[in-house]
């Protein structure tokens, strides 16, 4: 199966949906929740800050009616006294009209400070003025005296007009009142009616003074015929003190400007009585002013109203509208900041932040609770599912067991335990061992390797080398050992059998029939121990009924005698053999001895391949061919005293021909098997007692070949055939290194006198569906 | 690591239960067909029409419309899974067709590792060695990038097998795979076949002539007949 699909077809989505519905519900509610609270709050502000805004206008506009009626009752003397001075002036006699001008003058002057003087000219050039002059009044006149030279007469009087003081001065500048805007001003509006007659000059310094005034006059004519021309003197000064006492909001402003942007009143006019200020020439200032600037920019165009400005990062709610009562083109502004209105606004807002904030708190807590809650109970349902799962696991491995024929027959072979118990520990590997009836050795039943999905049997512990793992088959417990190379009881099993797998972990459980060892269960490296136990005692009742029955068995099993006789040193079968060139043992013995070339229909054969036999290290290869040379003179000597036919040594493999006959001689195939199992056990015990990767594996077959002598003088005894190349793929394809494995055909003749264990059903070209089995030990 | 089933582990990978295929929209006989296929084993059903070969194996993955029963794989109903992990689950099956079933629109390679590449992320070049390893054992000198019809129709073949058998699936569907000419072609078909199985791959083997499986066929083994009355069981006949 692959490992890395794209789509697992096993998994179930709509779970993992949930699951991510679970963990995410309840932030998105979160997210919802600020959202909602934020919009909300957003509203309401806006909402608030409109109408904060329509209401600080409202006021604004409240405080421009007012201001406006301020600047109109302001200017009004101008419009009163032109009228009185319009009626009261109309004597026949110039000279009464010039005393009531004088009257007039001094009693508005007296009551009104806002009027600075007053002004009377005829169209004689007659020229009366009445002033204010240091809390006293001064009246002033400009006529020809007797010899026609124009004179002015000053007379200063208190407030009840007594003369204090009069002086005569030439009119040495030629002052012509008629030449005066205020006069002229007022003759062009002669024929208009009410208001409209009254001529209104720009705003200028007085040069007497000091008051930035404004002059507004009135022509009419007089019962004598003549034409008189009335002026009143306004000053602006006050009005500037007025404008700027003004409060706007908490911080706003007000001006007078006209529609060219002179200031007529306001804070820039505040240096107004400070001697070389230039009234008359004072604009609003784009720097300071912005708002004001762009208030009456906005009132040129679209007139009256309100409105809001941004200026230097603030808004300013502001009014412009013009001043009706005075003249057409003064604009009154009023600004403030919007903030002077809204900062109640901004301080609601801020506390329902802190309130929303603190319910954002509670909510993500409440969230985070749930997620918990949630995360729990998928926890408890997995944990609820998993134990589910492993009881059904349980249950089908059980069954798996319990389904398996000939569970207790020890002539069957049953790797589903080995596999059973692999698959329920998670470990890498499970062994089954048999104590042989002289409990001196402990047989490898069955080895099962979970990475290689491979069984192997075979291996033999000896008492005499491992005595402390053997003292352990008493033990009526579980032995867990964290590190088997740091313990001394098992420190020989791990170099001999966990060293290659590279595992640590061992679990050790001995078998036991009526309180007598009959064997051990190894697991290596186990994962899964929760409930291992049970799987354990089961399948050591299992191998305790199977390792019983077997002993018993063994006790009557054919007659050995045969293997005594063909084995060992004692045989008195073997050849005697002559060792020559590529031989470890040579099959001629003379030339007699020596087979005919031919087919060999059945000959017993075995292939021994090392593997890692090769290395660049010289240090190691010196090592390696000390054990070589050990291993080769082990294999010579078991050999020679099996009575083997031949023994030849090619590259890394060694093939050794049990005979050579044209007639199959069981024996020889005993002979050959027997000596396969003590080169294995020469090889391990040699291979254990070192450190290296070297490794073997043999093959064992009986087969056809063809023998040949090859080349002359001398010639070459050589073999090939099916039989070899089976021998040879036997010896390729053990389960793992350190086996034998043997084909069919020999597995038939040595069945009865050696253990076995299939391995399974294996497609060979040119032979279909075949077994081979793996060669455990002698019986 | 995609997560295994109990049923993937040890329940039977394919698995037809009293299913009966909606007449009218297959040319398979609406029979009842019960069919248990545990993982490494082989079963053999021996079919003379083509069609019916076709369709069993569409039935057999899902394509085929079924009026009752249910027809599983890997203990996963082909009815009751939606479409995505329906065709992920295809996936994981092996198919090799009666009829040519590579195209010519793109090279043979791309046809052999299409599958492969469209439902897993192993890596291209992991796929290439394994289909070369596998083209070399069904007899290809590499990986043929000509377009299949450029190919012989041995060739052919040989491509569709490393197709079928790459990727190591759970499942193999043969609809007549395989003659006994050539021989080293047969033989190594049959020893694919076994290591696949004893990697657990269960196998579906529709042949129109016994004589190709009579050699691999051993005691225990299932073997049927698919004709117009349904799946006849064969053994012991």
């Amino acid at each position: 199966m692959p490992t890395d699909e794209i789509v697992n077809p096993a998994a179930d989505l709509s779970s993992k949906r949930w699951q991510l519905f679970q963990l995410f519900g309840p932030i998105l509610g979160v997210i919802l929740v600020i959202g909602t609270i934020a919009l909300v709050t957003l509203y309401t502000y806006h909402t608030m800050r409109d109408g904060t805004i329509v209401l600080s206008r409202s006021l604004l506009r409240s405080q421009q009616r007012y201001i406006t009626q301020e600047v109109s009752n302001y200017l009004s003397p101008a419009a009163s006294t032109s009228a009185i001075a319009r009626n009261v002036l109309n004597q026949a006699d110039t000279a009464q009209d010039a005393a009531s001008f004088m009257s007039i003058g001094r009693a508005i002057l007296k009551n009104l400070s806002q009027v600075d003087s007053f002004y009377l000219a005829d169209d004689t050039g007659r020229f009366w003025m009445m002033s204010r002059r240091k809390g006293h009044f001064e009246e002033t006149s400009l006529q020809n005296d007797a010899s026609g030279k124009s004179i002015y007469h000053y007379t200063l009087t208190d407030p009840d007009g007594r003369p204090l003081n009069s002086a005569l001065f030439p009119n040495d500048d030629k002052y012509d009142p008629r030449d005066r805007p205020w006069y002229t001003g007022a003759l062009h509006r002669e024929d208009l009616v009410g208001k409209e007659r009254i001529y209104w000059s720009d705003p200028y310094p007085h040069s007497s003074t000091h008051q930035f005034i404004i002059t507004a006059s009135i022509a009419f004519p007089s019962l004598g015929g003549r034409k008189f021309v009335f002026a009143i003197n306004i000053s602006l000064n006050q009005l500037t003190h007025f404008v700027n006492s003004l409060q706007v909001g908490h911080s706003g402003q007000a001006v007078i400007v006209d529609l060219d942007g002179r200031v007529i009143a306001g804070h820039n006019m505040a240096a107004l009585e400070t001697p070389g200020f230039d009234a008359a020439n004072v604009h609003l200032n784009p720097d300071t002013q912005p708002v004001f600037l762009r208030a009456l920019n906005i009132f040129r165009i679209r007139g009256d109203g309100a409105g809001v400005v941004h200026a230097r990062g603030k808004d300013y709610v502001t009014i412009a509208s013009a001043m009706p009562l005075a003249k057409q083109s003064w604009v009154l502004l009023l600004n403030a900041p919007e903030s002077d209105f809204v900062s109640f606004t901004r301080k609601i807002q801020e506390q329902t932040i802190y309130f929303s904030l603190l319910i954002v708190g509670l909510a993500s807590l409440l969230a985070f609770g749930l997620i918990y809650q949630g995360r729990r109970v998928s926890r408890l349902q997995s944990s609820l599912r998993f134990v589910g799962d492993e009881q059904h696991h349980e249950n089908t491995l059980l069954l798996k067991v319990a389904n398996t024929p000939g569970l207790l027959n020890p002539q069957q072979e049953i790797p589903v335990l080995s596999e059973v118990l692999v698959e329920r520990s998670g470990s890498r590997r499970v062994s089954l061992w048999r104590l042989l009836p002289d409990n001196e050795r402990l047989l490898c039943e069955d080895m099962f390797d979970a990475g290689r999905d491979a069984h192997a049997a075979g291996v033999e512990l000896h008492k005499s080398s491992y005595p402390a793992l053997f003292e352990c088959l008493s033990e009526t417990h579980i032995l867990d050992i964290p590190d088997a190379e740091a313990d001394e009881r098992f420190q020989g099993f791990y170099r001999l059998v966990m060293q290659s797998l590279g595992s640590r972990r061992l679990l050790f459980w001995s078998i036991m029939e009526q309180h007598h060892p009959v064997g051990a269960l190894m697991i290596e490296d186990p994962v899964n121990l929760e409930g291992i136990d049970r799987f354990v005692a089961l399948a050591s009742a299992v191998l305790s009924v199977r390792f019983t029955q077997q002993q018993k068995e063994e006790g009557s099993v054919e007659d050995l005698s045969l293997l005594k006789e063909n084995t060992g040193a004692n045989s008195q079968r073997g050849e005697k053999l002559r060792v020559l060139k590529g031989f470890l043992v040579n099959p001629e013995d003379g030339k007699k001895a020596v087979p005919e070339a031919g087919l060999y229909p059945r000959v017993p054969l075995m292939v021994l391949e090392f593997e890692e036999a090769y290395t660049s290290n010289t240090e190691v290869a010196k090592q390696m061919l000390k054990l070589v040379a050990d291993l080769s003179g082990k294999i010579k000597k078991i050999a020679q005293e099996s009575g083997l036919f031949s023994v030849q040594a090619s590259g890394n493999r060694v093939v050794i021909l049990g005979s050579c006959s044209q007639t199959f001689n069981t024996g020889d195939a005993l002979r050959l098997a027997d000596a396969a199992i003590t080169i294995r056990e020469a090889c391990l015990a040699a291979l254990t007692g070192v450190k290296t990767r070297l490794t073997f594996r043999i093959g064992l077959d009986v087969g056809p070949v063809i023998a040949a002598h090859l080349g002359m003088d001398p010639d070459v005894f050589n073999v090939w055939g099916e039989g070899l190349s089976v021998a040879e793929l036997l010896a390729q394809s053990t389960p793992d290194g350190g086996q034998i494995q043997v084909s069919e055909q020999a597995y038939q003749g040595l069945r009865g006198y050696f253990l076995f264990r299939p391995r399974g059903d294996f497609y060979l070209p040119g032979s279909g569906v075949t077994r081979s089995y793996v060669l455990a030990g002698r019986r | 690591m995609a997560e295994k089933t109990i049923s993937q582990q040890f329940g039977p990978v394919l698995e037809l239960i009293e299913a009966r295929p909606v007449f009218d929209e297959s040319g398979l006989t609406a029979a009842r067909y019960n069919l248990s296929l545990g993982p490494g084993e082989c079963v053999f059903i021996e079919c003379r029409d083509e069609t019916q070969r076709s369709q069993f194996t569409d039935l057999c993955v899902g394509l085929l419309p079924i009026g009752d029963g249910k027809v599983k794989c890997l203990g996963l109903d082909w009815q009751q899974l939606e479409e995505r992990r329906a065709w992920a689950l295809r996936g994981r099956i092996g198919r090799f067709f009666s009829t040519n079933s590579l195209i010519d629109l793109y090279g043979t390679h791309i046809n052999i590792l299409w599958p492969r590449m469209h439902h897993t992320r192993t890596p291209t070049k992991q796929l290439v060695a394994e289909a070369v390893r596998l083209g070399i054992r069904f007899g290809l000198p590499g990986l043929p990038t000509q377009v299949p019809s450029r190919l012989s129709v041995l060739d052919r073949r040989r491509a569709e097998y490393v197709r079928a058998f790459l990727g190591g699936p759970d499942l193999l569907l043969l609809e007549d795979p395989v003659a006994l000419d050539p021989k080293e072609l047969y033989e190594a078909f049959l020893s694919e076949l076994t290591a696949a199985r004893e990697k657990g791959c269960a196998v579906l083997w529709l042949a129109s002539d016994r004589s190709v499986w009579r050699d691999y066929w051993q005691d225990g083994m299932q073997i049927f007949r698919l004709g117009d009355d349904g799946l006849i069981d064969m053994r012991g006949v």
